[in-house]
């Protein structure tokens, strides 16, 4: 009897401890104009309170230093945010211009982000242009790639907590750190039309994912043209190729800052870039293709 | 060898027990919340309407899950959303600081980028 009684509690020991494995818990909230969730293992509460801190933290200060520069263009922001508006160089030049931080300049004659929109004069548009090729009298907006820095470096408080499995997804822009206790992190792409689909559903460890869309900030103008928040600030139109762009990257800023850059380049021109960078690429085209590219299909594979 | 039959009958049963005890709640449990700024709340999935920020914003929930049904937001893009019923859909009204979202144990994506 308690030979059978030792052989049932070890297997039902065995049983319980391979099928539950480390639990894991999320925690939700606004912040960066989005749902920002944050992933870690349940023993590790405190680390979601930090990088909920640094979310906010990191998010003020953009705000707060961006509102002065925009006040004023001769302000020098704190060194942070002056490196974060360097690094936007980066996808200036890949884009030989089309990406700009002053595409604002011209977004905001829109309506964009606040959402008072109209359809600006072509004047106006043209001084914008003019302004940013001058880099005066210009408005930035660091939006398309502060807030993959800002996962990063909510990423970088979690791992200092000393926890090495978890991931912070603030709006569908993510850094998946580690792994979950029997497999590496999955995530969904979703479709750009149609929002319960997925157009493909990836792997992820120690990687980041970001995806650019056209159909979560528009509007549509009176003639009936739909007018998305990305501008390319060489010809002040919206771009004319994609639905939706994702990329992966070793960090989250160069994911999300990839993720518009490529948006504003034809498909031969991402595909040249992509492997120049090694960022694998998912597009969906504004003709309703599915493009991979890069080495994506390598990160399909479980 | 008659000890031995009734041992392996009674681990055969708690083998049973115990992988009935893993699965259960695991895709079959889902639940649904409302994340209304920062505050998650349970919402029962039964038949029902909610109203919200002053009867701007209207939700609809059923025994599968929830929509948004109306809501003053300029691109209305959280009723476009439509139902969120599987494990991990959530529907985002971004200007309410709104979301519905199904929560599962065990969820077919750890996230879903957008």
């Amino acid at each position: 009897m308690s030979r059978m009684f030792r052989l049932s509690a070890f297997l039902l020991l065995t049983l319980i401890t391979a099928g539950c494995g480390e639990t894991y818990k999320t925690e939700q909230f606004y912040a960066m104009g989005t749902f920002v969730s944050v992933t870690v293992p349940e023993s590790s509460q405190n680390a979601i309170i930090d990088s909920r801190n640094r979310i906010n933290t990191l998010e003020a200060l953009v705000k707060e230093e961006t509102a002065k520069f925009n006040r004023n263009n001769s302000y020098t922001p704190v060194y942070d945010i002056s490196e974060l508006i360097k690094r936007g160089k980066i996808y200036e030049t890949l884009t030989d211009g089309r990406f700009n931080i002053a595409s604002a300049t011209i977004s905001r004659l829109y309506g964009f982000p606040d959402g008072n929109y109209s359809v600006p004069s072509d004047q106006s548009v043209e001084q914008a242009l003019d302004n940013i090729s001058r880099a005066q009298n210009i408005y930035i907006d660091l939006g398309a790639y502060a807030k993959g820095w800002i996962i990063d470096e909510a990423i970088q408080s979690i791992r200092d907590d000393g926890v090495k499995n978890a991931m912070v997804n603030a709006g569908g822009d993510l850094y998946a750190m580690g792994k979950r206790p029997d497999r590496k992190w999955r995530i969904a792409i979703q479709h750009p039309l149609n929002t319960r689909d997925h157009i493909s559903v990836i792997n992820l460890e120690n990687m980041a994912v970001a995806t650019s869309g056209d159909y979560e900030r528009f509007f549509t103008a009176k003639d009936g043209r739909r007018i998305f928040h990305i501008f390319d600030a060489t010809t002040g139109e919206n771009p004319p190729f994609y639905h939706s762009v994702s990329v992966i990257a070793e960090s989250a800023e160069e994911a999300d800052g990839l993720a518009t850059a490529f948006f504003l380049m034809n498909r031969k021109e991402v595909s040249v870039k992509c492997k120049k960078l090694k960022t694998p690429v998912l597009l969906y085209t504004v003709n309703d293709k599915i493009v991979k590219l890069c080495g994506w299909e390598d990160f399909e594979k479980k | 060898m008659k000890k031995n039959k009734s041992d392996l009958i009674f681990i055969a049963l708690l083998l049973c027990g115990v992988v009935f005890f893993m699965f259960r709640g695991h895709e079959g449990e889902k639940r649904l919340y409302l994340i209304n700024n920062n505050i998650k709340t349970e919402l029962t999935l039964q038949k029902d309407f909610l109203k919200l920020d002053n009867g701007h914003v209207l939700i609809e929930t059923s025994e599968e899950g929830a929509r948004f049904v109306e809501s003053n937001c300029p691109n209305k893009i959280c009723i476009k959303q439509g139902w969120v019923k599987s494990c991990g859909d959530t529907a985002v009204c971004v200007p309410k600081h709104l979301a519905l979202v199904i929560e599962c144990k065990e969820q077919d994506y750890d996230a879903i980028s957008q």
